[in-house]
């Protein structure tokens, strides 16, 4: 179903055999084999349905109600990252008897390759898939996804306002909000405590903390800068008030990376890594779960979902040395969220049963049963995650004192500002910010030419992608 | 490594790639003009007709790929829309410091792995090829077995040996020693190439250095060489062409590098545009940006030409001066065969 953390794709992609394959047909092929791989006719599509009907009115301090009408003999194919869902989606089935489900588990990277493809070809794409809120405006650009929005509008108001945005575009609804991936932070409260540290409040806590255990010893950093995916760069800029990417009206975009506001957040961290307090690690390398395990790192600034990576790379008698805390602030007078990661369930342009997949779609995001489910790993989007029974449970596994994770990071939640837009170019920004700020951190690079090169390399690709840039 | 023009080149070459006109030319003296005339009763048609196997592939896999690279190159895709654009795909790649900066990461690796490569390969065929060397025929396939070795599995290995947490005497090279480092990353990918390769080049030297005639060795002695003197003057002299042979090909061979930084990428953060095949690959299949990767690699081919031909023309130069040598000493030269 979900992945709470939008994993740092190219690095980490398990090296399967298609890639292999893939791989050594371009060896074979040499350079120009690539005319083969695109086509560049008009993308034809089977069903351009709506979702006929609506939806009923809904009372926001009560469960969700959801129509079961659902086109006669529906049967929806569904792409899903993780199989975590399979029990859901068999209890789905067994509410709505007339709606037939087949889940299929596939890769975010394969998600995001194929569905494209197969929408071009005319067949084959699924009726519903996950997607991931910062992958939504390449498919929104291509018209590849339904407008849920006469369905969608009745349950708008179970969400955060920030999360609806994620959804919107212009007049379209495109999906129903799953999982979200507020920032906050995990510690680890008993090597803090020999520290004599409190979990910092600000980032200026932050930075004195790190210089402190710095002090003291070289075998443990207060904290890492996480430096694959650049996702993690785009959340810090996220909650310090930054819009890099902004659609204008006109259909061209404003790109600034060069803004006063990531200016901050760059400054911030490169005096940190430069003089060695922190660190830049990629927490895809083969090292990274020793690392862990030998206690090096003794705070996360992380979204809600981490506790799956604790709960693979740690013991669980170590992990419950770990604790959660609210993501530090610039100004605590006036504080801040932001989000990282999560996604959303999209109805694709090419199903027959528009209706029974939007059906679908809310059910498994906004039913107590779904909303339990993404309260166990993720975080909820919707504001129903406060009523759900397992809100105040114990993660999975238990952290210090069988503290719960979801009301530090549901409070987060609510801090998210609004009006953060993602662009169609995400995968290509994630990684040019990685690899510049990598080579900052190693000294190839100067820290005040990251920003520049980022933005100058961001139009250039947008522009042979055919948008317009300011 | 066939087809290739070899001065005062035997028998064999007749049966070699008609393409290269030199060598049927060469070859042609092998057979009396009347009998190779009356071989065919079709005429000038046979040679389209014997030809059509490869000329269909030809096209099917190298002309027809190139023309609708070239043709995708001209459009820029989005939103289901391809709109044509000109040449600004190609304006844009030429500015792209992306692009650029992978062509001098492969320059400088292209330089780097052919003279470690000759390097290994020269001082291992020598020294095979000494008297004093005894299972000669074991160190032969030892040295190269790295080559039947699978480059996927190669660069993985190597990858696994150059992790600090995975290989322990890495220690010993001090704290900071990351090969997967950016600092060392070009290096640590040098290594994995030129030992993978220096085992075949060897072989190469190898059978050009037990074609040297037998006279020289004598003479030379005769003279008072040693066998240090005998490698310097004799032997290395002798196999030069070889020896420039294989390094044009292995700079030219880097322009393609992709295999081993991909694979590292797993394993360290490798930039999406460190090479320039690394960087038309992510355009492609990470970004689907397919008209971009095609406008980059219809550079990339055109900078493959440039440089292919460049490299033959050297070797035209170099074997016509080596011929204009020959020609002033005919009765040594005749058995000169570096017959590969």
């Amino acid at each position: 179903m979900l992945i709470g953390e939008t994993p740092p794709r190219r690095r980490t992609t398990p090296m399967t055999r298609r890639r292999l394959l893939r791989l050594g047909s371009l060896a074979a092929g040499g350079t120009v084999a690539l005319g083969a791989v695109a086509c560049t006719k008009k993308t034809t599509r089977s069903g351009d349905g709506d979702v006929a009907g609506g939806a009923p009115d809904q009372d926001t301090s009560q469960w969700p109600t959801f129509p079961s009408d659902a086109e006669d003999g529906a049967e929806i194919t569904y792409w899903r990252a993780s199989d975590t869902d399979q029990s859901l989606v068999e209890q789905f089935m067994k509410e709505f008897p007339s709606i037939k489900v087949n889940a299929k588990l596939i890769t975010y990277t394969d998600i995001y390759s194929k569905i494209p493809i197969l929408l071009r070809a005319g067949s084959g794409a699924p009726d519903v898939s996950t997607l991931e809120y910062d992958h939504l405006p390449a498919f929104v650009d291509s018209d590849s996804l339904i407008n849920l929005a006469s369905f969608a509008s009745a349950y708008k108001d179970y969400y955060p306002s920030w999360l609806w945005d994620q959804v919107a575009y212009g007049d379209q609804i495109v999906g129903f909000p799953a999982d979200t991936g507020p920032v906050g932070a995990y510690y680890n409260a008993k090597q803090l405590a020999e520290f004599k540290i409190e979990p910092p409040k600000t980032w200026d806590d932050l930075a004195a903390a790190a210089r402190q255990v710095r002090s003291q010893t070289k075998d443990v950093s207060f904290t890492y800068f996480q430096g694959n995916g650049g996702n993690f760069e785009t959340a810090l800029f996220w909650q310090a008030g930054a819009r890099p990417t902004v659609p204008n009206d006109d259909g061209s975009w404003s790109v600034n990376f060069t803004s006063k506001e990531i200016g901050t957040v760059i400054d911030f961290w490169s005096s940190l890594i430069d003089d060695g307090s922190v660190p830049m690690r990629s927490t895809g390398d083969p090292q990274f779960p020793a690392d862990m395990a030998a206690r090096r790192y003794a705070y996360m600034v992380a979204p809600a979902s981490r506790i799956i990576t604790l709960g693979r790379v740690l013991k669980p008698s170590q992990v419950r040395e770990w604790k959660v805390a609210p993501m530090p602030q610039w100004d605590s007078s006036k504080p801040a969220g932001a989000n990282m990661g999560g996604s959303a369930y999209t109805v694709l342009k090419q199903t027959k049963y528009p209706r029974a997949s939007a059906i679908f779609a809310a059910w498994m995001t906004l039913s107590q049963p779904g909303v339990e489910l993404l309260s166990s790993f993720w975080m909820a989007g919707t504001n129903l995650a406060e009523k759900a029974p397992n809100f105040k449970s114990p993660t999975k596994p238990p952290l210090m004192d069988d503290q719960p994770k979801n009301p530090t990071f549901f409070a987060m939640q609510q801090l998210v500002d609004t009006g953060f837009r993602w662009s169609p170019w995400t995968d290509y920004i994630y990684n040019t910010i990685q690899d510049n700020m990598n080579k900052a951190a190693t000294g190839s690079e100067k820290w005040a030419d990251v920003m520049p090169t980022v933005q100058a390399s961001v139009k250039q690709f947008a522009t042979t992608q055919g948008y317009k840039v300011k | 490594m066939t087809g290739t023009p070899q001065p005062g080149g035997l028998a064999v070459v007749e049966t070699r790639g008609a393409t290269a006109a030199g060598v049927t030319a060469k070859g042609g003296r092998l057979l009396p003009p009347d009998r190779r005339a009356g071989l065919l009763p079709f005429g000038r048609g046979s040679s389209i007709l014997f030809s059509a196997p490869f000329l269909m592939l030809f096209a099917l896999f190298f002309l027809f790929p190139l023309a609708y690279a070239i043709y995708l190159s001209l459009f820029v895709y989005r939103g289901g829309v391809s709109r044509f654009v000109g040449i600004q795909n190609y304006t844009t790649a030429l500015s792209d410091p992306s692009f650029w900066r992978g062509m001098g990461t492969i320059a400088l690796f292209g330089i780097l792995q052919a003279i470690f490569v000759q390097l290994f390969a020269l001082i291992l065929a020598l020294a095979l090829d000494s008297p004093v060397v005894k299972g000669r025929a074991v160190f032969r396939v030892v040295y190269f077995l790295p080559f039947a070795f699978p480059g996927v599995v190669a660069a993985l290995v190597w990858g696994f040996l150059y992790s600090p947490s995975l290989d322990p005497a890495l220690r010993a090279f001090g704290p900071g020693f990351e090969p997967l480092g950016p600092r060392f990353l070009l290096l640590a990918i040098v290594n994995i190439v030129v030992w993978g390769t220096s085992g075949y080049v060897m072989t190469m030297f190898y059978a050009s250095l037990t074609s040297i005639p037998i006279e020289l060795y004598d003479a030379a002695r005769i003279d008072g060489c040693g066998e240090l003197a005998l490698a310097v003057r004799i032997k290395i002299p002798m196999i030069r062409e070889m020896v420039l042979f294989t390094t044009i090909l292995s700079i030219i061979g880097a322009i393609q590098l992709i295999n081993e930084p991909y694979l590292l990428s797993s394993l360290t953060n490798v930039p999406l545009d460190y090479t320039p095949n690394l960087y038309v690959f992510n355009m492609a299949f990470q970004f689907q940006n397919f008209n971009y990767a095609a406008t980059l690699s219809v550079i990339l081919a055109a900078i493959t030409l440039a440089a292919s031909l460049i490299f033959i023309g050297v070797t035209r130069h170099v074997a016509r001066a080596d011929e204009r040598v020959a020609a002033r000493s005919r009765p040594l030269a005749a058995t000169n065969s570096v017959g590969v």
